[in-house]
């Protein structure tokens, strides 16, 4: 075998070229689409009937389509650019809706309030800020993050907070240390292994600040702010133990009224009796109680736990919890969230019965420091005292500790888990949540996890081999038995636990401006069959998203080669689609391809997605390149749209569906029955069995007035408390209603166990990790041999001595590397740098590209599209997993061919 | 006194974000590295890679030290083993990046042939398109007639405080004498009054020369990185240690940051990193609404007022105070040239 197999060495080929000086100084459009709309401008006269006629013609679609991604792209003036792109606006807006636009932004934006403004969804790329204002907090965790690079203005502020006394701990797993040197310590777990680290913490908080000792403050808020004293019932299983159930409600109790469904019961402190909260953190005459320790009416039961982390199989594990009956010897039997989280977090009090850890140094049992470190290989030490400064700081500021979260948590399969584990940190430490999302004022906002969005859109979901189960918990009981992940998307779509755009198979503004009442129609229609979801037959046409706006480099980075084809129509390879037929989801055959009419870019330099888009504007990281911010193109775009509506749209009602509200006041505990009416369960009720509707005025000429108008408060006001208990069906299933630790996907359980491989060689299974897409696009660090060598690094895997010996490659020899999406050779590169049981190599086959590799998680995680239950709709734009890719390296078979 | 005046300027390592803004905007230096000055035994300066003014009319400024070392791109590099120093050297490259860029540092002893007017005009300077902190840019003034000893100075530790020495301090009565005499005017002396520079350098003394053992007085100088404790510390987890860590634990070792600016004495460099420490010491009691401890301040020579002015300058200055230059400086006038004033005299 010769070098032949190696990419060119990357001396040859060097990373992305740096941005020109200065970035993009005018916009760019696709050459062969430009030339299309000109002509068909030059013959109809009018931007918008232009567009509509080059859309109309299936081949002049398709040509352009097919360039996408090869050079073409043609300097444009910015009038005629901008022109364009309303134009195709307009039409989509006018032709199939408002919810066939999409815009991936971070929350606050101008990019998101402007697709607010017209009913576009907004994909979520990023949640600016967990906690106290990050930049004003005393102690911030950067969890995953790298703002250097993603956030350079951030960075800035950052190191102003230092300065300021802010104490920064770097959370870095994973990616290479960007932000870390802003960082006063730095902590390093293994990838996807930081849920471990977060619940570790969460066990020294517990154990010092309400058991040991308790914080009058955290227990205040508490009481106050969180459903950790509501009361959970416990259900009864063959052997005498329990399993926890539901929260206890009010309607449970006989209490009567319109809400006693959704009422979570807490046991008054004064009384002794099971009173019902109103949900506002003011003190009211209710003083709940926390624990029932010493209150218990028997000696405790044994409630099993899931315990995912025993060898990569899941196994149980056995606590006891004080319990008591409500109401005699019939009542229900309960305990509360408390008590059920110190189970959890394996914190143990004196004669409750069960396995319990001995001290922070017993490493076997789940939950202590030690058992963190076996995962993490974070120092038991150093996670204490991190744990211990941050809740001391909280204690002694009154919550003033921030979390700043990033792709190195999210990007994770179980991204939603770590997240929760870290978000618990705040809840327990009474430090406020406040994530900002993109605000129309009070009217309702579509916005979509962008993980959803790629499934669907890029037909990612066609491509599943496993029916979601595979995730259950070993004590769930097979509410998710042959469900896809498809199935469970369309699911939540119905019964509205998640936004998932289009909505249904028809234009929302010819739906809402029907006459009589809109709401009462479509929900007779989709009773009667007329009106389907469009997620329920995602490749039909009518279905399609048709206009994506992107302001973040590294979206495409996740969507892999067959969606890039699905979504864009590149000339891409396709797969044929694989085992598991979903359920209610039509799959057509063949695969769509290019469902997008239009891929804009805002971009102030050349990026991944620059080299994809039809269009590309300059704007974006706040910079003022060519001359105009974000807001600025937007307010151009918003007056040309305008100026196109008054002929093509005028003032229209748009129907929007957005998921059920669960932060309503009063509604402590919504019911977390998934009741599917599609299946005969209940019957569709809007914003009770199936997602709320509203008719929202959208006057369309006078877009860029209300865009120039004041930005209203993008804050979301917290409305509901603050749920560690996620008392949801799903996550029952999955064993995930408490904050619980599940290491990286490994449904195989395969991950590290050494074999044979097809020659005779030895073989081992790793998980591999890419660069973030960004660190090969970006361009803070031509100058940083690093990272354009790891982004670009030609054909080398890096490689831990350990896994080397495995497979008894040594530096330099070339190894394969088998994933889901084929074969790699690569030239070995042994670092004691990397840890066992991960490879490094890098995504893109050459500069420039998006992950074209790549292809993400095969499988939908449910709990993902289930909200969050604590005040806020909970979508918090986690993008797709794509952290836990695995892969098995061995050495070529030694026959030469 | 032969008093000249310069605008100079000192980049924050902390906030830089490693973008080529402020350095692509300054006359780029190219790669042959001219290697600076060096002492001949009889004490005179001759050009360190020798064959004449001329061969170095180029240079650059970061040495090999400072660049990753170039061995087959794309592999990683070690360092052998576990062994400590090895370890933390790893540490410093993998987590910062000192970035050092070849480009023209206005150096008071320029080896080059190229170099600003001497009096002083600047060059250009744009720093628009920083991504990072601001750079910030002021006027010092200095003594012409001290360059030549303070260049020449015996050991190169000395050579920090040698520049030191050269810079003179407007708010003396006899400096503003001589400054009217050699036709300084009132705005430079005005604007040297409130330099940032000079505050960041003399007053403070949180800004440090790079490679002063090069013997070119360079006027671009950088506040060092509080960058983080090193990870083997973090294991020890005693509780008496400090919030922020001690500074001779930092990740980056203050030999390495030494290395890049002291010469290699590691005394001034843990002296302005204390100061650092002790401001967000004592600025984090405020914060917190507490009573700042004074011995914070004390103990790095420092009074609580000046820890707070120090702070505004570091963290919420705004522009204009930043940036102080006189009006008639402001645009950018580079005199090129082929002698270089203070060089021709050796």
């Amino acid at each position: 075998m010769t070098d032949t197999a190696i990419s060119p060495a990357p001396s040859e080929a060097p990373g992305p070229a740096p941005p020109p000086a200065g970035g993009l100084r005018g916009p760019r459009v696709r050459g062969v689409l430009l030339e299309q709309y000109r002509e068909a401008r030059r013959r109809l006269r009018d931007p918008v009937l232009a567009w509509a006629d080059v859309q109309g013609d299936p081949e002049r679609r398709r040509r352009y389509q097919r360039a996408r991604g090869a050079d073409g792209l043609v300097p444009a003036e910015w009038d005629e650019a901008v022109e364009l792109v309303a134009a195709a606006y307009v039409h989509t807006l006018g032709a199939y809706g408002p919810d066939r636009i999409a815009g991936l932004f971070p929350a606050d934006a101008p990019g998101a309030r402007f697709h607010a403004l017209i009913g576009a969804p907004v994909l979520v790329s990023a949640t600016p800020s967990r906690g106290h204002d990050w930049a004003d907090a005393a102690y911030l965790l950067l969890w995953g993050g790298d703002l250097p690079v993603t956030r350079a203005p951030d960075a800035r502020r950052l190191a102003r907070a230092r300065y300021r006394g802010q104490k920064v701990v770097a959370v870095a797993p994973g990616d290479p240390a960007g932000g870390t040197r802003l960082a006063d310590e730095v902590l390093h777990p293994h990838p996807g292994t930081d849920g471990a680290l977060a619940l570790a913490m969460g066990h020294v908080v517990l154990k010092e600040f309400f058991t040991d000792r308790e914080s009058p403050f955290f227990a205040e808020h508490a009481r106050r702010c969180t459903d950790l004293p509501f009361l959970v019932t416990l259900e009864e299983r063959d052997d005498g133990a329990y399993t926890p159930g539901t929260f206890l409600r009010a309607a449970d109790l006989g209490r009567r009224g319109e809400d006693a469904a959704s009422r979570a019961v807490v046991l008054d402190e004064a009384t002794g009796r099971a009173a019902v909260p109103d949900g506002t953190p003011e003190p009211g005459s209710i003083s709940p109680v926390l624990s029932l320790y010493g209150r218990e009416v028997s000696a405790g039961g044994e409630v099993l736990l899931p315990d995912f982390d025993a060898g990569g199989r899941a196994g149980v594990v056995r606590r006891g919890v004080p319990v008591t009956r409500l109401g005699g010897a019939t009542g229900p039997l309960v305990t509360t969230v408390f008590d059920l989280l110190l189970a959890r977090y394996g914190v143990a009090r004196p004669g409750l019965p069960g396995r319990w850890p001995e001290s922070y140094a017993d490493g076997g049992t789940p939950g202590t420091p030690a058992w963190q470190e076996t995962h993490t290989s974070v120092p038991a030490a150093a996670c204490v005292r991190i744990a211990r400064e941050f809740a001391r700081t909280a204690e002694s500021s009154r919550g003033r500790c921030a979390i700043l979260t990033g792709a190195g948590t999210h990007r994770l399969f179980h991204g939603d888990t770590v997240h929760r584990a870290i978000l618990a940190l705040l809840t327990l430490t009474g430090c406020p949540d406040a994530s900002p999302g993109p605000s129309d004022g009070s009217r309702p906002v579509r916005r979509m996890d962008p993980a959803a969005y790629w499934f669907l859109h890029t037909g990612r979901w066609r491509h599943e081999s496993r029916t979601v189960d595979v995730l259950a918990s070993p004590l769930g009981k097979g509410r998710l038995a042959g469900l896809t992940g498809v199935d469970c998307l369309a699911l939540a779509a119905r019964t509205g636990w998640a936004p998932v755009y289009p909505a249904f198979d028809r234009n929302p503004l010819d739906l809402g401006g029907t006459f009589g009442d809109a709401v009462a129609r479509v929900v007779a229609d989709l009773r009667a069959g007329t009106l389907a979801l469009a997620c329920e037959d995602p490749d039909a046409p009518r279905n399609w998203p048709r206009v994506l706006t992107l302001s973040s480099s590294e979206a495409l980075g996740p969507v892999g080669e067959d969606g890039l084809r699905s979504l864009l129509g590149t000339a891409s390879p396709t797969r044929p689609p694989e085992g598991a037929r979903p359920r209610d989801v039509t799959r057509r055959e063949p695969a769509p391809e290019g469902k997008l009419d239009l891929l804009l870019s805002l971009d102030g330099t050349e990026t991944a997605s620059t080299c994809l888009a039809d269009v590309v504007l300059p704007a974006g990281c706040g910079r003022t390149d060519g001359g105009r911010t974000e807001f600025g193109t937007f307010m151009a775009l918003a007056e040309r749209i305008g100026a196109l509506a008054v002929g093509h749209l005028g003032a229209r009602e748009d129907l929007v569906a957005t998921p059920l509200p669960h932060g309503a006041p009063g509604a402590t505990a919504p019911p977390g029955t998934v009741l599917d009416w599609r299946h005969g369960a209940c019957t569709p009720v809007p914003g009770r069995t199936m997602p709320r509707l509203t008719v929202v005025e959208r006057d369309y000429p006078a877009v860029a007035t209300a865009f120039a108008g004041p930005t209203p408060d993008a804050e979301q006001p917290r409305t509901g408390l603050r749920h560690l208990f996620l008392d949801h069906d799903w996550a029952h299933e999955l064993g995930e209603s408490l904050p619980v630790y599940r290491p990286p996907l490994d449904v195989d359980g395969v991950l590290g166990v050494a074999r044979r491989g097809p020659g005779g060689q030895p073989e081992v299974t790793v998980r591999r990790l890419t660069p973030h897409e960004q660190w090969s696009v970006h361009s803070a660090h031509p100058d940083d041999l690093f990272l354009p060598a790891l982004a670009s690094g030609g054909g080398y895997l890096w490689l831990s001595p350990q896994d080397a010996e495995a497979i008894g490659a040594a530096d330099g020899d070339l190894v394969e590397a088998v994933g889901p999406d084929g074969l790699t050779v690569a030239r070995a590169s042994v670092s004691s740098r990397m840890p066992a049981g991960t490879v490094y190599t890098r995504r893109a086959p050459s500069a420039g590209l998006p992950g074209t590799r790549a292809v993400g998680p095969l499988l939908l995680k449910p709990t993902r599209l289930i909200p969050g239950h604590d005040g806020h709709d909970g979508h918090d734009g986690l993008t797709a997993g794509t952290g836990d890719e695995v892969t098995v390296i061995r050495r070529p078979g030694q026959e030469v061919e | 006194m032969r008093p000249k005046a310069r605008i100079a300027t000192v980049i924050n390592l902390d906030t830089c974000a490693g973008c080529p803004a402020c350095t692509a905007a300054r006359p780029p230096v190219e790669a042959a590295r001219h290697g600076g000055w060096e002492l001949t035994r009889l004490g005179r300066l001759r050009l360190r890679n020798g064959g004449g003014r001329l061969r170095g009319l180029t240079g650059a400024f970061p040495r090999p030290a400072e660049l990753p070392p170039r061995r087959r791109h794309g592999r990683p590099w070690t360092y052998g083993g576990d062994d400590p120093a090895a370890r933390a050297r790893l540490a410093f490259e993998q987590a910062f990046r000192v970035s050092l860029r070849p480009s023209c540092a206005d150096c008071l002893n320029p080896p080059c042939g190229e170099t600003c007017s001497p009096d002083a005009t600047g060059c250009a300077y744009a720093s628009g398109t920083c991504v990072g902190g601001l750079p910030y840019v002021g006027v010092m003034l200095y003594d012409a007639d001290k360059v030549r000893a303070a260049a020449s100075a015996a050991r190169e530790q000395d050579l920090y405080a040698a520049q030191l020495g050269v810079f003179l301090d407007p708010e003396d009565a006899r400096v503003r004498v001589a400054c009217e005499r050699a036709g300084i005017t009132g705005d430079w002396l005005e604007a040297a009054r409130r330099s940032p520079v000079r505050a960041l350098i003399s007053t403070y003394r949180v800004a440090l020369p790079p490679h002063p053992e090069d013997r070119t007085l360079p006027m671009v100088w950088y506040v060092p990185p509080l960058s983080p404790v090193v990870d083997a510390l973090a294991e020890g987890g005693g509780e008496a240690r400090s919030l922020f860590g001690a500074v001779d634990t930092l990740r980056v070792p203050l030999e390495q940051l030494a290395d890049v600016f002291t010469a290699g004495d590691v005394g001034p460099v843990r002296a302005a990193l204390r100061r650092l420490t002790a401001m967000r010491s004592h600025m984090r009691a405020v914060g917190l609404g507490k009573e700042p401890d004074p011995s914070v301040p004390a103990a790095v020579g420092l009074g609580a007022y000046a820890l707070e002015e120090l702070y505004r300058l570091l963290a919420t200055a705004p522009h204009d105070e930043r940036t102080v230059v006189p009006a008639g400086a402001s645009s950018p006038v580079v005199i090129r040239t082929t002698r270089t004033p203070e060089a021709e005299e050796i």
